[in-house]
């Protein structure tokens, strides 16, 4: 086993790191969209917005581990978490699914604007009555000649204020329980798209989220992803693309989050030396280093699994579990280190406790993380 | 080359699914026919764990794009799906 990156891999992460650092170092969360979009072409020239988009569509072409790296560095640099997320749910949720079961020109056409950063895709699944539960999901979408007929509401869809594509699943064949769910990217424009007001969140502000209703949305059959009954698989292996990379953005948070507590107790001074120098200061640092590289190796180890075509539920779970409770452990951590800086908005601390919060929900809950990992080993 | 008949497959296919997917409900009535998509028997946590013990059990891998409708409707499907894998793999991973 070799531990170590290759030096093609070094560079690439010094290089995204360098241009975000460049582009985004200094940036302040905003909710404008104008500027958001403004911000999701720079992130395109540094090819963010394509990373796993193949190649003959204008994406990097990367693995799922390649591809990690790149958004570790990405969010290493980029103190707005939330604008990072919200490209890699566009990449993983919606690119991914794109390229594996779309055809035609018509997925052709989107993964070449999708990797520029100028079709912005969103991910419509969950509904309110469908969270983890996705089998409950009521939308529906009724065949009407060469055409789908999708009618039913999305109750968080990440980039919708910002989007121009929503990939989304709605039932085609209600007698077939699970497997009669069939997936779609819909054009905003299709006539019959209503996104709602920008959802006001906890954290994550630089990604806009949106209710998405779609009242009898006509879809022509060249939209649909895969075939007809196998939105539930198209989901899956989207999943396993966001469950394993996606995270890797929270790898690049704590590692800053991590500097900035080493910065800060080997520079205060309470009590006649630094903070340091206590053990309960120095230990708690520890311990959050010990929870980022065991979380680190575990997202690796799924990347690389998908990257071989292995069976990896588990080994996602696992890291997606491992990340997200690493990343809010440490930002609570990180708020309790600063003291009162760390209560007040400026510094950016308490931001990303914000912004680590939700990471044990999204992409399927750790409850759900658990429920597969007690599957896999048999139980 | 599967070495069980078919009606040895749909055996051990319902005491699965009466064991592992009913929590040992022997009283629950489960034929061939039985829908076990439309009724919820199967869910997609459940059908990964079906194929998992498909492919101990009887070395046949089903590829993702084979877990279809038609092909999980009810244990006779799935007894045929079984048949028609196993009977097209030179190998099988055991």
């Amino acid at each position: 086993m070799d531990f170590d990156l290759s030096s093609a891999q070094r560079d690439r992460c010094d290089r995204v790191r360098a241009a975000v650092t460049e582009q985004f170092g200094t940036r302040t969360v905003t909710t404008d969209p104008a500027l958001v979009r403004e911000a999701w072409q720079a992130a395109a020239g540094i090819g963010l917005t394509g990373l796993c988009v193949p190649v003959e569509h204008g994406g990097g072409g990367l693995g799922a581990l390649d591809t990690a790296l790149s958004l570790e560095a990405f969010g290493r640099a980029c103190p707005d978490t939330g604008f990072a997320f919200g490209i890699a749910a566009h990449l993983l949720s919606c690119a991914v699914p794109v390229a594996e079961f779309g055809s035609g020109k018509t997925a052709a056409e989107l993964l070449a604007g999708m990797a520029q950063g100028d079709v912005i895709a969103g991910n419509a699944m969950t509904e309110d009555e469908a969270g983890s539960d996705v089998g409950r999901i009521r939308t529906t979408a009724v065949r009407s000649g060469d055409d789908y007929i999708i009618d039913g509401e999305k109750s968080f869809v990440s980039n919708a204020p910002i989007a121009e594509v929503f990939v989304t699943y709605a039932v085609t064949d209600p007698a077939a329980g699970f497997l009669g769910v069939s997936a779609f990217a819909v054009p905003r424009d299709a006539g019959g798209v209503v996104v709602g007001p920008p959802l006001a969140k906890m954290g994550l502000h630089g990604c806009l989220a949106a209710r998405v209703r779609f009242d009898r949305c006509v879809v022509p059959e060249r939209f649909r992803l895969g075939a007809e009954g196998s939105g539930g698989m198209v989901f899956q292996r989207s999943m396993a693309w966001e469950r394993s990379c996606l995270f890797a953005i929270y790898l690049g948070l704590s590692e800053r989050q991590l500097r900035e507590c080493v910065h800060h107790a080997t520079t205060r001074r309470q009590f006649g030396r630094k903070l340091a120098g206590f053990q309960a200061v120095s230990h708690r640092i520890a311990r959050m280093r010990q929870r980022l590289e065991s979380a680190r190796l575990l997202l690796y180890r799924a990347c690389w699994l998908v990257d071989q075509d292995r069976e990896h539920v588990g080994a996602i779970a696992m890291a997606k579990t491992a990340v997200s409770e690493a990343v809010l452990a440490n930002s609570l951590d990180a708020v309790q280190l600063f003291g009162a800086s760390g209560y007040l908005l400026g510094p950016g601390i308490e931001q990303q406790l914000r912004d680590c919060v939700p990471a044990t929900i999204f992409s399927g809950t750790t409850e759900i993380q658990l429920e597969l990992i007690a599957r896999e080993a048999g139980l | 080359m599967l070495v069980e008949s078919r009606d040895s497959v749909v055996k051990e296919l319902t005491r699965y699914i009466q064991d592992e997917l009913l929590s040992g409900d022997r009283s629950a009535e489960l034929t061939t026919e039985t829908p076990l998509l439309r009724w919820g028997i199967l869910n997609s946590i459940d059908t990964a764990r079906l194929v998992g013990f498909i492919r101990e059990r009887f070395g046949v891998r089903i590829p993702p794009a084979d877990i279809v409708e038609k092909n999980f409707r009810d244990i006779g499907c799935i007894a045929d799906l079984v048949a028609s894998l196993s009977g097209s793999e030179a190998t099988n991973d055991r």
